[in-house]
């Protein structure tokens, strides 16, 4: 198998998705065939190829320094589930980033 | 067992530009609460982040102040973790193709033995959102401030070259120095214009394997970072000795408790290039006109600060270890004042009292120019060192030129040998037991009675004239 159980308990945990032992099972089956047919591009001789960093043919775009103004404060907020006229609320993140 | 501890450092930088790293929002992450933001550092879907060209300068000129090596080709990744400090999911960083690798800053260990500490790279990257953790009523939340998201950053990653603190506070005390020289940061930790993450482990002295490391946050000084590799070298040393083993975590330094206590783990996912932001090519000719508009670098001026003005190494790494402290010594030394002087003032008088009063020597009220007249007045014995000290106090009231203080206050000191030698007269006479005892041999009467006259002047006699008056008013009389 290309991509492990466990692996895939990994990653439904970093995207945040609760999946039954079923599921898990059924996505580790699933994942992994999709993998198996992207093995078809390790047929391919890459050796000249440079690694490619970006999908768009351009570089170099560059913005001059120019201050715009900001948003006005209550538009910033006017999304917000909740928010206190200053900041946004969320709920408490123990820790620190 | 002995135990050696085997540092590396990773020191986040916040560039001084106008702007924010992607957007046309201020630069200025302290103001109000939310009041710089806009679709992009507020990170909406399908905004687009266009880079800043003087965020991408002046992070190109601290890389080649530091001797990296500038990459051709360089571009951004989307690093992904899941935090209400980033709400669209991912930060902007260059995880793959950064901007800079290698390079280094020379330190001198406790041995004072020179020492190379290598760069590993230097990638740029946008800061998120400022989290403030409140209690409302029982109930615990976070505020969100988005002045801060999308401010630009570069984070420097050093080789795990340290292995005492000491050698990790030289290099942040160069680091520092030459990043304000190339003018791209003030680099204050207090401030958080620059934060340090220390890496840390230890092995038996003499080993050449590296054991499992421990990330160390949460410094607010330089010392800081001493204090807490130092506490962490010794609980891992003890844990280690006592059979337990070291695992792969965070810990946050207490300053009150002095102490590194564990941090919760924060899911760190993949990093994916990013499709929005385009590769940045730099050619030949970019990177030799940044190299063209680079500085005299600290240690140059300090190599320099020897030869020219005859100070010692010591003295000249502390002058020239910030821009404007160095460029105010140069400014006095243009006006004529001897390099010595100059040093000594500005060292233990003026930056002193600048320092006390919250002000920065590049606006403070005493100018070179003000100084440099002040000290000319000492150096030609229109005043005395005492009245010096006062003046300078009271140039930081008004734009009083020196000599008008001094004239006011009636400082001029006494030169005049009539006026003198008729206070020493004086003074001879009233102190008839210190002269005897100047004849039975007891040379410390002699500064007794100096002192006298200078009282007797009310403090204005020329001590150098008095000492030679009463010398010679001795000789005749002894």
């Amino acid at each position: 198998m290309p991509i492990s159980h466990q692996q895939v308990t990994r990653v439904s945990l970093l995207g945040r998705l609760l999946l039954s032992e079923e599921e898990t099972e059924t996505m580790t089956a699933q994942l992994g065939q999709i993998l198996t047919y992207m093995q078809l591009l390790d047929e391919v001789d890459t050796d000249q190829v440079e690694p490619m960093a970006h999908a768009v043919e351009v570089s170099d775009v560059f913005r001059g320094d120019q201050l715009a103004p900001s948003l006005a404060r209550d538009l910033a907020l006017a999304n917000a589930p909740q928010h206190d006229g200053e900041c946004y609320r969320v709920p408490a993140v123990l820790g620190d980033a | 067992m002995e135990f050696e501890a085997v540092i590396g450092l990773e020191i986040h930088i916040e560039l001084n530009c106008p702007t924010k790293l992607f957007c046309d929002c201020p630069n200025r992450p302290g103001d109000e609460p939310n009041r710089n933001t806009c679709p992009t550092c507020l990170w909406f879907p399908g905004a687009i982040p266009r880079l800043s060209q003087a965020a991408l300068e002046k992070a190109a000129l601290l890389c080649l102040g530091l001797g990296a090596e500038i990459q051709p080709r360089n571009a951004f990744d989307q690093k992904v973790y899941y935090y209400p400090d980033l709400p669209k999911g991912y930060q902007l960083s260059q995880a793959h193709l950064p901007l800079a690798r290698g390079g280094g800053i020379e330190i001198t260990d406790e041995n004072g033995k020179l020492k190379r500490a290598r760069i590993h790279h230097v990638h740029m990257e946008e800061d998120v959102a400022r989290l403030v953790h409140e209690i409302e009523g029982r109930t615990p939340i976070s505020l969100v401030d988005f002045n801060r998201a999308g401010v630009p950053l570069v984070e420097i990653v050093t080789e795990p070259d340290f292995s005492t603190p000491h050698e990790a506070i030289e290099f942040l005390k160069a680091l520092r120095a030459q990043v304000r020289y190339v003018g791209s940061s003030e680099c204050s930790m207090e401030n958080g214009t620059m934060r340090v993450d220390a890496n840390i482990s230890v092995r038996p002295r003499g080993a050449s394997e590296m054991n499992t490391k421990v990330e160390v946050k949460n410094m607010n000084s330089i010392r800081h970072v001493g204090d807490a590799i130092a506490h962490e070298i010794g609980r891992q040393s003890a844990s280690v000795q006592a059979g337990e083993a070291v695992t792969l975590h965070t810990r946050l330094w207490d300053p009150d408790k002095k102490v590194t206590l564990p941090m919760r783990a924060k899911f760190e996912g993949p990093c994916i290039p990013d499709p929005t932001v385009p590769t940045i090519e730099l050619s030949r000719e970019w990177i030799d006109d940044m190299r063209s508009r680079l500085p005299e670098m600290p240690a140059t001026r300090a190599a320099r600060f020897v030869a020219q003005y005859g100070l010692s190494g010591e003295e000249a790494a502390f002058l020239s270890s910030d821009p404007d402290t160095a460029g105010f010594f140069e400014a006095l030394t243009a006006e004529g004042i001897a390099p010595r002087m100059a040093m000594h003032w500005l060292a233990t008088q003026l930056l002193p009292a600048i320092k006390e009063r919250r002000q920065e020597l590049h606006n403070a009220p005493v100018t070179p120019g003000r100084f440099a007249a002040l000290l000319r007045m000492l150096s030609q014995d229109q005043i005395n060192a005492n009245a010096a000290r006062e003046v300078l106090l009271r140039l930081f009231d008004g734009d009083q030129p020196p000599a008008a203080i001094v004239d006011a206050c009636g400082f001029r000191q006494v030169s005049d040998p009539e006026a003198l030698g008729a206070l020493i007269d004086k003074v001879v006479d009233a102190e008839a037991a210190a002269v005897a005892d100047l004849r039975n041999g007891q040379g410390k009467a002699m500064g007794f009675l100096i002192g006298r006259v200078m009282q007797a002047s009310g403090g204005k006699a020329n001590p150098k004239i008095v000492r030679e008056l009463l010398g010679k008013k001795l000789e005749a009389i002894l």
